[in-house]
């Protein structure tokens, strides 16, 4: 049996400058053996830094836990990060019933459907046990409330509040309003809309339209009847749409489907129906 | 030739257990070494299969397919929005002027140091024009190196709301931003609402020459006078451009033309492509 040492040099040599049409392997090991292909996968090397940028490179940083490719001249990340948005910092409030623009939101012409699925979080201060309250982010481009937190229960205190949703893609104005229905002061705090969902408990909705403070809305008809937190996955811009009910309003929802058009939906066709009726091009 | 066809009879119909190699490349465009897996560029997709990843240098973009439809790895798009700062119930982070001179407000950025070095990005913004074919204009400086990097100069739109979207790129590094607005002198005009967020297609590129003026601008209510660097086209012409790359020593910038502008009637020194942008933005250490 010939030597590693030989058989190495001879296999060298027959591979210089030869092209090999196909090589089948069980198992590809380049380098160091920092990066694997087997059959199932292809293990990356764990690196702790960025190499030397070139176009189409792909590469793992396993401190940041991400893997990122280059344009050539730029680093991207493909993997998630959460970006967050800030649509209002500063608090506001309303001191007896009412509807509001947040003094301090900022109204953004945006294209918040980049984010993909995403959380509208609100942070609110009820002054009486079961204050009811409301508080939507709007977008007046297309004349939809595309996620609202509502409710007339807890008790008094300081909360925080996420609504699942998804932005529809493309440049809209974005406005953040709170509609107050008691006597007692409601104070909304910070508004901001952050990357990642968990899309469950989804039903399709027919959407009403209603006038609120200088725009027609389109909300979806449930809301109507009850205290109801929602956002929006995709709607046809007509008169459906498919929204996520929050978990404590499920049971609300589950009632009134003997009244109104309503219908459980599937979590494995939101997909499809974002890209049929165009509501988000990204996911 | 020999040796050619010996290792393709050797390798031929032979599954080895495990082969290890020092640097792999396949068909000379896909190339894998100890750190990372360089892709070839591709401009179309491939045929379809399960699995199969690409990277689309047109688009920036890692694909992969399930066998029938195409799927994006996407980069996670840097917001940086909205850019305005407080609104005011019924008027949304916007602000008004009817003078002349470039204003800033608090209902934006003033002085804001902000490393804004995120790629390629869209300025997205509203304005509003009283009367048809007003002169107006909102721009975005870099104080720090004194350039105008985006501006939306027009006399020759009709009164009422527009949306403009703008691409540019910003210079890596903690840099200082403003946005400002300016109107004819008589008439008002209103603008905010924007945002930035990053990625964007890059086309209708030019090469220019940076021309340094003394701009009058209205500061807390005093006029003062500051230089700043704008395209030399600007000078001639009313337009709205963005900046990808600039060297101030070179009195240069790559700039990106929004407006439907015959180029002979700019003074560029000439059309510049995708990649000699990027090729650029390398060699002055723009990003």
């Amino acid at each position: 049996m010939l030597g590693l040492g030989i058989r190495k040099k001879i296999l060298e040599w027959l591979l210089k400058d030869v092209v090999v049409e196909e090589i089948r392997v069980r198992k590809l090991r380049v380098g160091r053996g920092t990066i694997n292909i087997g059959s199932d996968y292809i293990d990356l090397a764990l690196l702790t830094s960025d190499p030397a940028l070139a176009e189409g490179r792909l590469w793992y940083r396993s401190d940041e836990d991400l893997i990122k490719y280059s344009d050539g001249s730029t680093v991207i990340k493909p993997t998630s990060v959460m970006q967050c948005i800030p649509m209002a910092i500063r608090y506001d409030y309303l001191t007896g019933t009412g509807t509001t623009e947040h003094r301090y939101g900022a109204r953004a012409y945006v294209d918040l459907g980049v984010m993909g699925s995403a959380y509208f979080c609100v942070a609110e201060k009820t002054s009486v046990d079961n204050q009811d309250r409301t508080i939507s982010l709007e977008n007046l481009t297309d004349g939809v409330v595309v996620a609202q937190f509502s409710s007339n229960t807890g008790t008094a205190g300081l909360y925080a509040h996420k609504v699942p949703f998804t932005p529809p893609s493309g440049y809209k104005e974005y406005r953040v309003t709170f509609t107050n229905n008691t006597s007692a002061r409601l104070d909304v705090q910070s508004l901001t809309v952050q990357t990642g969902t968990e899309i469950k408990d989804l039903y399709l909705v027919r959407m009403v339209e209603i006038e609120r403070l200088g725009y027609r809305l389109k909300i979806p008809e449930v809301c109507l009847r009850r205290n109801i937190t929602y956002g929006i996955h995709a709607h046809d811009f007509k008169e459906l749409a498919v929204v996520q009910v929050a978990p404590e309003d499920v049971r609300a929802v589950e009632e009134l489907k003997h009244e109104m058009d309503i219908e459980r939906f599937r979590v494995e066709e939101l997909r499809e129906f974002q890209r049929r009726w165009r509501w988000n091009t990204y996911v | 030739m020999f040796k050619k066809l010996l290792v393709n009879l050797l390798f031929r119909g032979v599954r080895i257990h495990s082969l290890r190699v020092k640097r792999l490349r396949v068909g000379n465009t896909i190339e894998i070494t100890d750190d990372y897996i360089d892709m070839q560029p591709l401009t179309s997709d491939p045929p379809l299969a399960e699995g199969r990843m690409w990277y689309r240098s047109d688009q920036n973009l890692i694909k992969y397919s399930d066998g029938s439809t195409v799927k994006e790895l996407r980069g996670v798009p840097v917001v940086i929005s909205p850019t305005a700062g407080w609104g005011g119930a019924g008027k949304g982070s916007v602000w008004t002027v009817s003078g002349s001179d470039w204003e800033a407000h608090d209902m934006s950025w003033r002085d804001v140091e902000v490393d804004m070095g995120i790629g390629s990005a869209v300025l997205a913004f509203y304005e509003k024009l009283d009367v048809d074919n007003q002169s107006h204009g909102f721009a975005l400086e870099n104080l720090t190196d004194a350039v105008r990097v985006v501006e939306h100069s027009s006399t020759t739109e009709l009164a009422g709301e527009h949306w403009h979207t703008i691409n540019f790129t910003p210079p890596t590094g903690i840099k200082r931003y403003r946005f400002i607005l300016h109107s004819d002198g008589s008439n008002y005009y209103t603008a905010g609402k924007h945002s930035i967020i990053s990625s964007t297609p890059l086309k209708d590129l030019y090469l220019v020459e940076l021309s340094e003026i003394t701009q009058k601008y209205l500061v807390d209510g005093r006029e003062v006078e500051q230089d700043i660097h704008i395209p030399a086209p600007r000078e001639r012409l009313s337009l709205t451009y963005g900046i990808h790359a600039y060297n101030l020593k070179k009195g240069v910038a790559i700039i990106q033309i929004m407006d439907r502008v015959d180029p002979a009637k700019l003074d560029i020194i000439r059309p510049v492509s995708y990649r000699e942008l990027k090729e650029f933005q390398r060699k002055w250490k723009y990003l």
